[in-house]
């Protein structure tokens, strides 16, 4: 009863105590608005920190979004016409690699600004949900610091616009004709990513936000442990680090690796092997009978009583008192259930999107590098990669993209390693309080956060993972070395072909020369060079 | 650093102090902090050294690299560039992540002062020449291989090229100072590996000692007296997960650059074996391949061996037999909960050794990186007919 009161007391101050989490997200989101990522209502923001739906708001995001598509046509449509002037030069497979990829971009972007529009209702949920939890963990004097988050928004927002005014910037100086005004159009090619990148901060800073709790619920936990050591320290009257030696020295020495029975051996009573062996079994009994075959047997006994008695003289410890702590690991297991369900829901709402953001990253990579190696044998590559031809542009653009592939992939890792942590912290728990209690109370918990942990998914077609990077390095890698034999190969043909052309042209001269019976031994000598080089096989 | 150090061991990390790779004095060091500022500064100093190497060797207009075909040469660009980010990353992470490995060694020192002391007739020596043969075999093995290969090489090529003795001379210290470091990865597994063999070991004597006690002489206090004892193995199994995952903060991106290096270094120099041998050149310098083939398997099969022995954890703690339960507790029995709690520990502390999340090291991944190479050995020498024309 008295903690029900006290939580009571204490649920009034939360509302004051807990600031939520969309205060941080300020700068962002008035971006966001701006450039129509978010439909939610900016006023209601502003004012109350909550997302809600506004029909203005998707309004203007559908006719941002048209506006970014005809844009993006007609700056395919303008630079396009140098393709397909070009066509006859590029590779075919050059030239199907740019035609495929031409709207990836804009398939991405299209993918993040629906899946805004459709989720304009849940994102809110989400936050007051991630609100409930940190009001939840503040009664549990689990205090989760949101301040330094905007700080990350901010680099984050920082390097957005470092890598895409960087990329832009020295793309339309080095690689774009801008003397035509046409050309202002470039600016476009930008807008694709990066919406996504603005789109993919909400999602990195909330999944941060939710490892924080994760941590936060873990820090508790093993706080809780520190504490009862310190008291144990105390109670024996030793420094908090002699106890934890000391619980380990108790045991008595284990035996060598060879000596199989000899510990055992050893336990019931000092008798070595050869005169055991010799006994029988009427023997060993006794033995075995006597309390002091096992020397330790004394303090057993003392040691859980001692304990009850000397908490009740310093409350020091939470860990002591198994039915006061039972409530407590009971509710952060709940707490750490719901952070996991509020991951899952956040997985569903950014499924689609963050699917979008790794096939683009993949085929984005693959073909930048292709076209770098394209750029590199001069050969013509579509003109929406033209940043391709520079390879510091090129590295610039690939980090960029990697680095937002990569962050996503390690910051859901981390946050699916924080949370498999806490079960870690509990045992710890468990097994330092030493109570039998709270081990009935901990292995049931311990179950319980077994099946429920978090894993993040693109759509469930891959875990976000480290191991995905993997099998990806590895695609990337095999795809490239592929489409460069294919290169070759073409380049080979088109070469044979033209030598083929050039011979022929050439046999029509020479033909003609010799109706004109002005036969020369130049001629003949370049005709034998012409015959060789066809004969010889390209080994 | 609780404990002292075996001879083998005290040795074995001289050694990887005067590489630069453990940047911690040894417990007999007279002057432990000035010793670990000077080991930084050390460290330090190799990776300006060996980073600016690798950065001449790939700028210079000298053979340093192939020069023949742009495959070629691109070839031996990749490997100093991967050999170059390879050893720096070791020298940025020793470092770092010093504190980590104190850890390590802290927790090494702890756990081992629970074993018993020799009391076997047999030298010191002896016992510790038992204890760690497995990683003085790899060691010494693995060195010895390299040393006749390079001896081997000196006498059997006849003319040594300029581009041959450049390169070699360059990149010889980065292929060396990466297995070395793998080598030293292969020691830290094998210290976690024989805490865990000896924790299964104790399990297993208690096992036998509960069937015993169970089925012929039980006695008062003996449920207490196992529950005791799983406890205690509960806080040992804790600090030996707290010493692999100090191993692994210790060695994060290391890892991954090392094996990177040596599976680069292989795909790379079959290549080369092949061309060789296709343009009848006289080099024989690709039989230095030979030691890094047995470099990855060498850790695989030490960190298998690791993460296999938690299974037979888990397996001779459940062939615990509790007693008979007793009539205080109705429901169920002390040593149970205990013997449960201690499988749900295990179950949420599994000793898996990553390299960053990104692989884990089991025999799997043997397998995908034997397919990977001979794959990418395939591309390699299908592009060899096709780039002879762009000379």
């Amino acid at each position: 009863m008295p903690s029900t009161v006290q939580a009571e007391s204490t649920n009034t101050t939360t509302t004051r105590m807990v600031h939520p989490l969309l205060q941080q997200f300020q700068q962002l989101f008035f971006v966001s608005k701006l450039v129509g990522i978010l439909p939610q209502d900016l006023e209601k923001f502003r004012s109350k920190n909550v997302l809600e739906k506004s029909r203005n708001g998707a309004f203007y995001m559908v006719f941002t979004l048209i506006i970014y598509i005809i844009l993006y046509n007609l700056l395919i449509y303008s630079f396009g016409e140098e393709d397909r002037t070009l066509k006859a030069s590029q590779s075919t497979l050059t030239f199907v690699i740019g035609l495929f990829l031409t709207y990836i971009g804009l398939i991405m972007m299209a993918t993040d600004q629906l899946t805004a529009l459709r989720n304009q209702g849940q994102l809110g949920d989400l936050y007051d949900r991630i609100l409930a939890v940190d009001e939840r963990l503040f009664r549990e004097q689990c205090v989760v610091d949101n301040s330094h988050i905007s700080g990350r928004i901010k680099i984050m927002l920082i390097m957005t616009f470092f890598f895409e005014i960087s990329i832009l910037i020295a793309t339309y100086i080095k690689l774009v004709d801008y003397t035509q005004w046409m050309s202002v159009l470039w600016v476009v090619s930008a807008v694709p990513t990066f919406i996504n990148t603005l789109d993919k901060i909400w999602f990195a800073v909330s999944l941060y936000a939710l490892k924080e709790r994760f941590e936060a619920i873990n820090t508790t936990l093993e706080e809780l442990v520190a504490t009862h050591e310190k008291f144990k320290a105390w109670l024996s009257g030793g420094d908090p680090y002699m106890d934890d030696s000391h619980s380990l020295d108790s045991s008595q020495p284990p035996p060598q690796y060879d000596s199989n029975l000899e510990y055992l051996y050893k336990e019931l009573g000092g008798l070595d092997m050869g005169s055991l062996k010799g006994s029988g079994r009427n023997k060993v009994a006794p033995v075995a009978h006597s309390m002091n075959s096992f020397g330790e047997s004394v303090q057993t006994g003392q040691k859980p009583q001692m304990n009850p008695m000397t908490v009740n003289m310093a409350h020091e410890s939470e860990l002591s008192n198994a039915t006061k702590v039972e409530e407590k690991l009971n509710n952060l297991c709940q707490v750490h259930d719901e952070v996991c369900e509020i991951g899952k829901a956040m997985n569903e709402l950014w499924s689609y999107p963050i699917l979008s953001l790794m096939a683009y990253g993949f085929l984005i990579f693959t073909a930048q590098l292709y076209f770098l190696y394209c750029a590199t044998q001069a050969q013509s590559i579509p003109s929406l990669f033209r940043s391709a031809k520079n390879p510091i542009i090129t590295v610039i653009a690939l980090s960029y993209t990697s680095g937002k592939c990569i962050y996503l992939i390690y910051l859901s890792w981390k946050t699916s390693l924080a949370s498999k942590r806490t079960g870690i912290s509990l045992h710890k728990c468990g097994v330092v309080a030493d109570d039998n209690l709270l081990y009935e109370i901990v292995n049931h918990l311990s179950l319980k956060l077994l099946n429920h942990s978090v894993d993040f998914s693109a759509c469930g077609f891959f875990t976000l993972d480290m191991e995905t990077l993997y099998g990806v390095s590895g695609g990337i890698t095999s795809y490239l070395i592929i489409l460069i034999q294919f290169n070759l190969a073409a380049q080979q043909a088109k070469d044979a072909i033209q030598t083929f052309n050039s011979f022929n042209d050439t046999a029509g001269l020479m033909g003609a020369a010799t109706e004109m019976g002005n036969e020369s031994s130049t001629t003949t000598i370049l005709y034998d060079l012409m015959t060789t080089t066809m004969m010889t096989p390209i080994d | 650093m609780a404990g002292q150090l075996g001879r083998v061991l005290h040795y074995h990390l001289r050694f990887y102090q005067l590489l630069g790779f453990h940047g911690l004095p040894l417990p007999g060091d007279a002057h432990p902090l000035r010793t670990q500022r000077c080991l930084q500064i050390w460290s330090f100093c190799l990776m300006i050294f060996l980073g600016t190497l690798a950065v001449f060797c790939v700028c210079s207009e000298d053979e340093f690299i192939h020069i023949g075909d742009t495959f070629g040469s691109f070839n031996d660009v990749l490997k100093y560039t991967v050999g170059g980010i390879a050893v720096v990353s070791i020298y940025v992470e020793t470092l770092i992540s010093h504190r980590h490995l104190a850890r390590f060694w802290r927790l090494h020192g702890l756990l081992s002062d629970l074993l018993p002391s020799s009391t076997s007739t047999s030298s010191s020596w002896w016992r510790e020449l038992r204890q760690h043969w497995r990683y003085l075999s790899w060691f010494h093995g693995l060195t010895a291989s390299e040393l006749a290969l390079l001896a081997f090489f000196s006498l059997g090529q006849g003319t040594i090229r300029r581009h041959l003795v450049l390169f070699w001379t360059t990149f010889q210290p980065f292929v060396w100072l990466t297995h070395i470091r793998n080598i030293q990865f292969v020691l830290h597994v094998e210290l976690l590996r024989q805490q865990l063999k000896q924790l299964a070991h104790e399990l297993n004597l208690l096992a036998e000692y509960s069937k015993f006690a169970n089925r012929r002489a039980s006695f008062e206090g003996f449920e207490n007296y196992l529950r005791r004892q799983l406890r205690q193995k509960q806080l040992i199994y804790d600090k030996i997960y707290d010493m692999y995952t100090s191993f692994q903060a210790a060695f994060r991106y290391s890892m991954l650059t090392v094996l990177l290096m040596i599976g680069v270094r292989i795909s790379v120099d079959c290549y080369f074996m092949y061309y060789t041998i296709y343009n009848n050149i006289n080099d024989i310098d690709y039989l230095f391949i030979l030691p890094a083939l047995l470099e990855i398997p060498a850790f695989i099969y030490t960190s298998r061996g690791c993460m296999e022995m938690l299974p037979r954890i888990a397996y001779k703690l459940h062939s615990i037999t509790p007693g008979p339960t007793s009539s205080s507790y109705p429901t169920l029995s002390l040593q149970v909960k205990q013997i449960q709690n201690f499988s749900l520990q295990m179950m949420h502390q599994p000793v898996v050794i990553h390299a960053l999340g990104i692989t884990i090291l089991d025999g799997y991944l043997l397998t995908r990186l034997a397919c990977s190479l001979s794959t990418y050995a395939i591309y390699a020498i299908q592009f060899m007919p096709k780039l002879r024309r762009n000379v």
